[in-house]
Parts: structure tokens; C-alpha cells; sequence
């Protein structure tokens, strides 16, 4: 049974030359199609359900396309509040894939004690801001206990400061161009130092290095366009925009940190640069949290323009960009469709398959780690099976 | 898209911190490294490899109703 679905990943070598590369998909796309004749809060009841993997982001997606197609004035603070569990889901994400993908990419041992409290500070974050209320219908109310979220705020940081980097992210944030962090990497025992000093040790910083440009911002009415027609199914499955691939995921919102962009600069987006993105993005959630929180008291409600009974929600999860569009008729869903991170990544041809393509060496055992290290680098939210011919 | 599954706990290895997990009639061995104080009987949300949390069973029936309506599976937890 793999209900889930999953990627087929074929690598096909060719010395001399880019190497061929297949990518399928069996992930289940069409399954929104059960939300279709249900009315928005039957929608919303279920979707937890479903989606329980970036469950927040998903919610959160779905709220905004209904309270736009409603109409619904929401006020921005909960707006904000989504927003900032949205935020500390993406650190829990990226938390897993450092503390439980990198050991096994290292040939270490996991540590699951460590991993265990980071499920839970999510759980009490949500209570922090809406106590018992529901956060995700079309009138969530906040609750909020400002000290408690300054407290989860400043805790994250620790952990993340603690399991990842073994010291204060304001202290690893000062590392600002490629020399710094090559001396830091070269002095730390952390994992993430363990990571890149394996990736610089090995000269694979510029491994799978492509040209691809980060998704750029897609207006309401782009998306529209896109998923308003009849085979946009297809778009959904393998999305281009101005007949082009996309990457959407942390290296695409880290571009312009300078670090990122002094690694840009020497490597292009190999794997150190990617590597290296999500650990700039985790290092700053927590004081991007700390920026949100003073929006939580804001008395402006969202302005939602008119929308012809057509909602769009969109979010930027752990993986990259989310989009919900829905559309109603007579009270109840009678198109629902999700645009996913993992589609624009792993497009066939799209960034995962530019970068395999550009793989170059006669070891198959090396060629297998290092698309494995790319393909989690970029990270799927789903298994996959690498095949190199 | 991402897709966890409803799964109860059939056997856990306190050494190596994993577990035999059912899913419906299919049986899959998972990491428990992820959630605390799981035990065997209880329900758990699983995703690549992962038990992500517990669950009742209340929520992984119907999470199993909702994968049944979609076509994905007409099979009741074990």
C-alpha cells in the first residue's frame, strides 16, 4: 500500500556529457477532489486530516482562499498568528530534515531525544495564541498569552542555537561571506559544520549546480489564469510559468542573505549554497518570529478585493511556496485545487532534474550519495526511489 | 499533497526505538524517534518512516473514511 505516493527517480550516466534523468510522480494530486460539493467548514474540519504533514501551512492556505471568496473581514492579527505557526513549522521541518537526515547522510548515529521536545513547543505555541479556540475556521478568535510566546520564541532559539549550530544564532549569524564560513566550518563540531565540512572535504560544493531561477511572486490573477482552466490539472501535476521551471524552497527565499550570496557567487546553487540556505533560514526564523509578534495586536482586518466567488490562498511553507484556489457555487466547493512545492522542484524538468543531469563521475557509488544529498537538500515531502542506471 | 497515514502500533523495539505499525492489513516497521511515550496499541500519523504523533482512534478512523472517500483506500485500521 503507498497511499501517499511516491517520486521514481532514474538517473541515467553519460560520461562526458549531461546524464539523462526521469522523474514520476504517483503522488496522489487529485484527492482535493473529495472537497468538492462540501461546504467551507466541513473543508476545514477535514483538511487536518488530510494533510497532516505542513498541516499549518495547509490550513492556513485554505482559510485565506475562504475568507477571500467569503469576503470574511478577518482581522490581521490572526492573520499574523497563522503566519508565526507557519513560521515554527518551517523550523520544526528543517529541525527534522538537520537532526535526522544529516546523521544518516554522515553515517552517524540519531540522537531521537533530542528531536522529541520540538513536536511539542509547536503544540504549545498554538495554545499560546488561540488557547482553546480553533485556529484554523473562519472566525478564529486569538487568546493570546503574550509571555508564553516570547517564551517559545526565545526556547526555539536555544534549540535551534543547541542541536544545530552549538552556539548562539547570533553569533552564527555574523558569518557573513564564504571565508568565514570556511573558518567556522573548519572549527566547529556541530552538525551543520559536520555537514558542510563533509561537502567541502569531499569538493562537492558545486554539485549539482544548475540554471534555475527562484519562483518569482505569482499575482492572483496569474494564478488564475493558470488553474482557472480546464486541463489545469496538468499545470497542477507539472508546473511551468512563462514556459519555464521554477525552484521554489529555502535557497529561493534566501538569495539575497549575504551570505547566499557571496556562496552564489563562487559555487552557483550547488550543494554547499543549498545546504547552507536552510541553515541560514532556521538561524533566522526565530528572530523573524520575534517581528511578527508585535503585529499580533494589530486592529486592521485583511482587505480581501472581490473574487467572483474564487478564492486563492498562498503561503510560503517549509518546502516552498503553497497555493489553494477554490471555487464555490451556491454555498458549497465546486473546484478545489492545491499547487504544491514538490511539483515545481521535482518537474521533470525542473531543478532536482537539472542538477542529477549535470552529476559527473564514474563512481556509481559516488554518484548515488551525491543525488541523494541534492535530492534531500532540495527534500521532497515525500519518499522517493533513486534508481542510477 | 503530503499524506500521513493512520496506523496503530502492533510491536516497538525499545532498543533501536522503531516499531511494527499496521495499516490496515499492511504491516510496516517505522522510526518512533519523532513522538514520546508511544506504546503499543496506540494510533500514530506515519510518513516516510516517520511516526510523526499519536492519534486516537477516533481520528484515524476517520482519517482513513476521509482516504476511503478519495479513492485512496477502503481499508478500516486495525
Amino acid at each position: 500500500m503507498n497511499i501517499e505516493g511516491r517520486l521514481q527517480i532514474n538517473l541515467y550516466p553519460h560520461a562526458g556529457s549531461e546524464s539523462r534523468v526521469e522523474i514520476t510522480s504517483s503522488r496522489p494530486l487529485q484527492v482535493v477532489k473529495i472537497f468538492e460539493g462540501k461546504r467551507p467548514k466541513q473543508v476545514l474540519a477535514t483538511l487536518p486530516l488530510l494533510y497532516s504533514v505542513c498541516g499549518i501551512a495547509q490550513a492556513t492556505a485554505a482559510t485565506r482562499a475562504f475568507a477571500q471568496l467569503l469576503e470574511s473581514k478577518e482581522s490581521r492579527s490572526v492573520d499574523v498568528a497563522r503566519d508565526l505557526l507557519v513560521t515554527a513549522e518551517t523550523a520544526r521541518e528543517h529541525l527534522w530534515r538537520i537532526l535526522l537526515d544529516w546523521p544518516q547522510l554522515l553515517d552517524e548515529t540519531v540522537d531521537a531525544q533530542r528531536i522529541i521536545p520540538i513536536q511539542s513547543l509547536l503544540q504549545t505555541l498554538r495554545t499560546a495564541l488561540f488557547a482553546e479556540s480553533a485556529s484554523f475556521c473562519l472566525h478564529s478568535k486569538l487568546e493570546l498569552d503574550g509571555e508564553l510566546i516570547n517564551e517559545l520564541i526565545d526556547h526555539l532559539e536555544r534549540v535551534v542555537g543547541e542541536l544545530v549550530f552549538n552556539e548562539s544564532l547570533t553569533q552564527w549569524l555574523e558569518i557573513d561571506d564564504l571565508t568565514s564560513l570556511s573558518r567556522w566550518v573548519a572549527q566547529s563540531s556541530a552538525i551543520s559544520a559536520r555537514a558542510l565540512r563533509r561537502i567541502i572535504d569531499d569538493e562537492w560544493q558545486t554539485v549539482g549546480r544548475c540554471n534555475i531561477a527562484p519562483l518569482p511572486a505569482l499575482s492572483e490573477a496569474n494564478l488564475h489564469q493558470q488553474l482557472g482552466t480546464a486541463d489545469a490539472e496538468h499545470f497542477i501535476a507539472e508546473p511551468t510559468w512563462q514556459q519555464q521551471c521554477w525552484e521554489t524552497t529555502s535557497l529561493a527565499r534566501q538569495a539575497e542573505h549575504p551570505l547566499i550570496a557571496s556562496l552564489q557567487g563562487e559555487y552557483g546553487n550547488g550543494l554547499l549554497t543549498r545546504v547552507t540556505a536552510r541553515l541560514v533560514e532556521l538561524a533566522t526564523l526565530p528572530e523573524k518570529m520575534r517581528t511578527m509578534t508585535a503585529h499580533l495586536t494589530s486592529p486592521q482586518t485583511v482587505a480581501h478585493s472581490p473574487s467572483d466567488k474564487v478564492g486563492i490562498g498562498q503561503v510560503e511553507a517549509a518546502r516552498g511556496r503553497l497555493v489553494h484556489r477554490i471555487v464555490m457555487v451556491g454555498g458549497l466547493v465546486s473546484r478545489y485545487q492545491v499547487l504544491a512545492p514538490t511539483e515545481w522542484n521535482f518537474h521533470p524538468q525542473g531543478v532536482v532534474a537539472r542538477g542529477l543531469a549535470k552529476l559527473q563521475t564514474r563512481d556509481k557509488a559516488v554518484l548515488q550519495r551525491q543525488a541523494a544529498m541534492l535530492i534531500h537538500a532540495v527534500d521532497p515531502c515525500v519518499g522517493y526511489n533513486l534508481k542510477v542506471h | 499533497m503530503c499524506l500521513a497515514l493512520p496506523a496503530k502500533i502492533i510491536s516497538i523495539d525499545a532498543t533501536t526505538d522503531r516499531a511494527i505499525v499496521a495499516v490496515g492489513d499492511v504491516k510496516k516497521e517505522i522510526s518512533l524517534a519523532l513522538v514520546e511515550g508511544a506504546k503499543v496499541h496506540d494510533f500514530v500519523l506515519i510518513h516516510v518512516g516517520y511516526a510523526l504523533n499519536k492519534i486516537s482512534q477516533q481520528e484515524a478512523e476517520r482519517t482513513l473514511e476521509i482516504f476511503a472517500e478519495a479513492g485512496l483506500s477502503g481499508e478500516k485500521p486495525a
